[in-house]
């Protein structure tokens, strides 16, 4: 059937393609002990975890940010963070406190900003007090289960359970990569993580499988020619077609379309990365993260325990048929 | 799969995948654009720039102006009045694209908060033993309706308000422009009470409770005293407040009557806060007052009248509430959030079609005609439902468009497979079709099972994102195939597909899909 060329070898090579995910993951799991130690959680949290306020003011005056740290300081809001950013490019300033509980201490707080460092115009106000944050969370982890199910069921039901655990072990390995990335981030470069990126680790989710679900779709056309007589390129000998040979043929089958979508996805991503509002900047790096390494773990991770647990069964049936002849 | 198809031109033309993607393209243009005189466009603009009083009395004028306006019922009127207020909120959400010959073409797609700007708060209702010791659907029912009551009366248009779990409320006040006012006025309780001096057990004098409250109240009216600046607020009671007040005034001539809102008095100090409680004098009863209608003087500024006034009119609110997360998006930021995501989804788009171009030829044109027009489809439905547009959104929009163009793609490197086995053109671009079908439906279900799930348990914020992703996918579901097919049909056979031309003649075996 494959004049097909093979590119990659998936089962030849497995042990590679195996070790380039450890060395993905192992370091992201090392930055998320790591952040256990330094924040007790497993990435930064942001505010709509902890509680707490982003402001983004526009003062008329210039103002350096060790006055605004000041001034912050001084209304009580000891260990505020300062940073400096840019609106419709304009200089504001971006204060991150401890949340602010009550009206009053807000005024209190905007009156002093005023008569200090002068007019100002708000360009974004977020609070939150600390009682949501569990919530979202166990929202979010609810959210992922379910979704793991309904996608467990659905691929069970079109395809095989066997390649049900192949699609979700692949796509563990993606959040673990995202997660990873994001803990490093979190530890070196005070990165936070908001809700968003709960929607951001569900959509590579999705892609992650949607990806999968093609390099499968073939797996299964390909796999009735399993058994067939082929001539070994080896030993020029007829021999029967292995279920790894035509997992491969399939794997190298779909690899252009893989990489092509991959890229397409990439391009726009990218766009909105460069482009796009600072806002959804995490947002945007969070899914081309989880995409590129969605996009290797279809092709490399998924096909390849598939072939690897058909072997091991077909192993255990051959010892269990010996033992009985 | 049906096998023997013709590619004679008047079947091409009467197939329904034609038909069905002509007409996809016509609703959606007249659909999603719209063109009107630059004079009535800029009606729009003014109407949406009005708030509060001033928008109300144009709306008024103009409902008057309709045709039987005298004959309309109560319900007629409401609705009419009703349909003129979104009428006027209308201009809020238009994207101008051009200007031609005096008539301006837009677009009118609802943006979320975080684009036109606004805020969002989350609010929670406590409960307050011993009179409220839990939170029942009850008492949030009351709640909600009386927050309304109280943003309605700032003549915020679009509010939207919303249950959210069992105790919780979300405000959404998109363009609102004091959104600290909106704050205050939500965020008290706003409950009215007459309090008489007594002492507690140690002998120290305190106000206590009468059990005359706002809730009494009929009305209330903020007025001028005299020619003075002060102002005071005129109230009349319900009858049976009103023989409640009677009897207490009676008992109390010659005494003193606090007058409390939210425990603190009304009395206002030289700096406008209320007067602290160990300085309030309270209200001294010169005589019994029996026609149930009365005056809180409390040397108010037009303003804090305007205010008391507004809160007694819209009802005290059953149990506190306090403000457990506010987003609040200024213009500016709104506006550079807007131009960002624009410029970001047009080089996007862009640069896959180039891709498309440069990986496939005249094929990959072809799926960019079918991206064009999943683009214009996605939007018009957008505008039809509608979606309200935030910037998850546009990020869940722009990633469908990779989604979509990677049906195309399956299916073009599925027709190659094709013609490198020899088949004629029509029959591998046929084949190639049927044999992407089922990669493209379970990798969309499956987008579809994730995007499913972030509507149930997601955020406001993270459901915008997952409707526009969920619409992308079906959309694409259909530009990306059928339209794709039918526009891949219309190219000569003779020019040949991928860099395979035809081999001499065309009218080659037809191979049907068993004989693969």
């Amino acid at each position: 059937m494959s004049a097909h060329k093979n590119i990659v070898d998936i089962v030849k090579y497995r042990s590679i393609w195996l070790g380039i995910s450890l060395l993905l993951t192992l370091p992201g799991l090392v930055f998320i002990g790591l952040c256990y130690q330094k924040y007790g959680a497993p990435l930064k949290p942001g505010i709509d975890f902890t509680g707490g306020s982003i402001l983004q003011y526009q003062f008329e005056r210039p103002v350096e940010l060790e006055q605004v740290h000041k001034v912050l300081e001084d209304a009580g809001f000891a260990g505020s963070q300062v940073q400096q950013a840019s609106i419709s490019g304009k200089p504001a300033v971006v204060m991150r406190t401890k949340s602010i509980d009550s009206e009053t201490e807000k005024r209190a707080l905007d009156q002093k900003l005023e008569t200090e460092l002068g007019p100002y115009k708000q360009i974004s106000v977020d609070k939150v007090t600390a009682t949501i944050g569990p919530e979202l969370l166990s929202n979010g982890l609810l959210a992922l289960f379910v979704t793991f199910g309904g996608m467990v069921a659905y691929i069970t039901y079109r395809f095989k359970f066997d390649y049900a655990i192949c699609a979700i072990a692949a796509l563990v390995h993606d959040v673990l990569v995202l997660i990873g990335v994001f803990a490093a981030l979190g530890y070196l470069f005070q990165t936070e993580v908001d809700s968003l990126f709960i929607s951001a680790v569900l959509t590579v989710i999705g892609f992650s499988v949607h990806d999968t679900i093609v390099v499968f779709d073939r797996v299964r056309e390909n796999s009735k020619s399993v058994g067939t007589k082929i001539i070994d390129p080896v030993t020029n000998e007829e021999r029967k077609k292995t279920f790894g040979e035509v997992a491969n043929d399939s794997v190298n089958q779909t690899l252009a379309r893989s990489l092509y979508t991959s890229l397409t996805v990439v391009i726009t991503l990218l766009a909105l990365f460069l482009l796009g509002g600072v806002t959804t900047r995490d947002f945007v790096l969070a899914m081309l993260i989880g995409i590129i390494s969605g996009t290797y773990s279809s092709i490399f991770n998924a096909s390849c325990l598939l072939v690897w647990l058909r072997e091991k069964r077909q192993g255990a049936m051959q010892k269990k048929s010996l033992k009985t002849a | 799969m049906s096998t023997n198809r013709s590619r004679s031109g008047k079947k091409f033309w009467t197939d329904w995948k034609t038909i069905s993607v002509i007409a996809v393209l016509i609703w959606s243009v007249v659909n999603l654009f719209e063109i009107k005189p630059n004079a009535e466009y800029k009606e729009m603009l003014r109407m949406a720039d009005l708030s509060g009083t001033a928008l109300h009395a144009e709306v008024i004028e103009k409902v008057k102006k309709l045709p039987g306006w005298e004959k309309y019922n109560e319900y007629q009127k409401e609705d009419a009045i009703k349909r003129e207020y979104d009428d006027a909120a209308r201009g809020n959400n238009v994207q101008p694209i051009a200007t031609i010959r005096g008539y301006k073409l837009f677009t009118n797609l609802k943006l979320g908060l975080d684009l036109r700007g606004g805020s969002q708060l989350l609010l929670q209702a406590l409960p307050a033993p011993p009179v409220v010791p839990e939170i029942t659907p009850q008492v949030m029912e009351g709640v909600q309706n009386i927050i309304n009551n109280r943003i309605n009366s700032l003549g915020v248009s679009e509010t939207i308000i919303q249950r959210a779990g069992r105790d919780r409320l979300i405000v959404e006040m998109p363009g609102i422009k004091d959104p600290q006012q909106a704050k205050d006025r939500i965020g008290t309780t706003a409950l009215l009470e007459f309090k008489e001096l007594g002492f507690s057990s140690e002998g120290i004098p305190l106000w206590k409770d009468t059990g005359l409250t706002g809730k009494d109240f009929k009305r209330a009216a903020a007025t001028r005293i005299g020619g003075s600046n002060s102002w005071q607020v005129e109230f009349e009671f319900k009858p049976e407040g009103a023989k409640k007040f009677g009897d207490l005034t009676k008992r109390l001539t010659g005494q003193y009557i606090g007058i409390f809102l939210d425990g603190q008095p009304t009395d206002r100090g030289a700096d406008g806060k209320p007067v602290p409680i160990e300085h309030y004098p309270g209200v001294r009863v010169n005589e019994p007052i029996t026609g149930g209608r009365g005056q809180i003087t409390g040397s108010f500024t037009q303003d804090q009248a305007l205010d008391l006034m507004q809160k007694l009119n819209a009802g005290s609110l059953p149990v506190p509430v306090r403000i457990l997360e506010e987003r609040s998006v200024g213009a500016t930021l709104g506006q550079d959030s807007i131009e960002k995501s624009v410029i970001a989804g047009g080089v996007g788009i862009a640069a896959v079609m180039i891709f498309m171009v440069l990986v496939y030829g005249l094929p990959g044109l072809i799926a960019d005609l079918a991206l064009i027009l999943y683009t214009l489809a996605t939007l018009a439905i957008f505008k039809a439902i509608p979606v309200t547009l935030t910037l998850a959104g546009i990020a869940g929009f722009i990633l469908s468009i990779g989604m979509a163009v990677d049906a195309n793609i399956l299916i073009f490197e599925r027709t190659k497979e094709e013609l490198d086995q020899g088949r004629n053109i029509w029959q591998a671009v046929e084949n190639g079709f049927g044999r992407a079908m089922s990669s493209i439906f379970d990798s969309n279900v499956n987008s579809l099972i994730a995007c499913a799930v972030l509507m149930m348990f997601g955020t406001s914020v993270v459901k915008g994102f997952a409707v526009t992703l969920a619409i992308g996918v079906a959309v694409s579901m259909f530009t990306a195939v059928t339209a794709t097919r039918t526009l891949l049909h219309l190219i000569p056979a003779s020019w040949g597909l991928f860099g395979h031309k035809p081999a001499g003649t065309q009218k080659k075996k037809v191979m049907t899909k068993e004989a693969v």
